[in-house]
């Protein structure tokens, strides 16, 4: 079986909810947190702590406001954030050529 | 970190982005909407010119375009209202879609601004007839850019029928009746696909 060097992938994005939330993000941004919520199976607590640590390397922005009465929480991916999931799939790609 | 694990993460993400990617487009009540408010619009406007309908000294067709715009607005507030809460808003497809329409409706405006100034200014009463064939010339682009940048090919069918029931409303544009083929074509490429819309539209998250 292979082994890989796990210090080459982004631990930031390879969790495998943080991944979640990157992949759809990818391709649904901005995305309401309910949305995202159920998208990825989380609880509200998990997902805030992985969108902390996400926001933290600004791989997303948070924008909270009010859709009339509402709160409203979105969740957006940033350039850095789809630069650095294009450069963690590159990665990823490599390695795995690289293990056949 | 097995090569195994890693193909298992790849593929769950796949999935995800996927999802997005595929996501339901939105514009069902929209193309309802406008496939309805359409027909009605042009029937009335054939029940005029045909002469089952009063002119009212002229009146008439005022009459039922601004009644057109006024219904039109409050429709598309109360239809914003209603697409803010669904599931994949911002989606490539759902983006696209929306650009799209938002194009086809300003040019839409320009086209009826222009025709209906032409009328006014060069006493030209057939200026307006130039419109419905624009319209569903536009709908077709609209509906064809829709269907191939959110993959969902069934909707190029509509775009083709939309093309022809352009092509024939510009060769008889000034007949009474193509208004009333004008109301059968915005059922039928409008309407339909918005019910085919509705039903596969995410009533919640899911």
């Amino acid at each position: 079986m292979s082994r890989f060097d796990h210090t080459e992938i982004d631990d930031v994005i390879h969790g495998r909810l943080r991944l979640g939330v990157m992949a759809y993000l990818s391709t649904v941004s901005p995305a309401p947190f309910v949305e995202l919520k159920a998208k990825v199976n989380a609880t509200d607590g998990n997902l805030s702590t992985h969108l902390s640590k996400l926001e933290e390397a600004g791989y997303v922005k948070i924008e909270k406001r009010f859709e009339g009465k509402k709160p409203l929480t979105l969740v957006h991916l940033t350039k850095p954030g789809r630069a650095a999931w294009i450069a963690y799939l590159d990665r990823i790609q490599a390695l795995l050529n690289a293990a056949e | 970190m097995t090569r195994e694990e890693l193909l298992q993460d790849l593929a769950y993400a796949r999935s995800l982005a996927e999802e997005g990617r595929h996501a339901p487009l939105l514009g069902g009540a929209y193309f309802v909407f406008w496939g309805l408010l359409n027909a009605a619009a042009f029937t009335a406007h054939w029940a005029v010119r045909a002469g089952r309908l009063p002119h009212l000294d002229g009146w008439a067709f005022p009459t039922i375009w601004i009644s057109y715009a006024i219904v039109a607005g409050v429709g598309m507030a109360l239809l914003g209202a209603r697409t803010r809460s669904k599931p994949g808003l911002t989606s490539i497809g759902v983006r696209a879609e929306s650009a799209m329409w938002m194009g086809a409706a300003l040019a839409l405006l320009a086209i009826s601004v222009g025709s209906i100034a032409r009328m006014v200014t060069e006493n030209d009463l057939t200026a307006p007839n130039a419109i419905f064939g624009a319209a569903f010339a536009l709908y077709g682009a609209a509906l064809f850019g829709t269907a191939k940048l959110s993959q969902q090919a069934w909707l190029g069918a509509y775009a083709w029928l939309s093309f022809a029931i352009a092509g024939a409303l510009c060769l008889f544009a000034n007949q009474a009746w193509a208004y009333l083929g004008a109301a059968a074509g915005s059922l039928i490429v409008l309407f339909a696909p918005g019910v085919l819309l509705l039903r596969r539209e995410p009533s919640n998250i899911v």
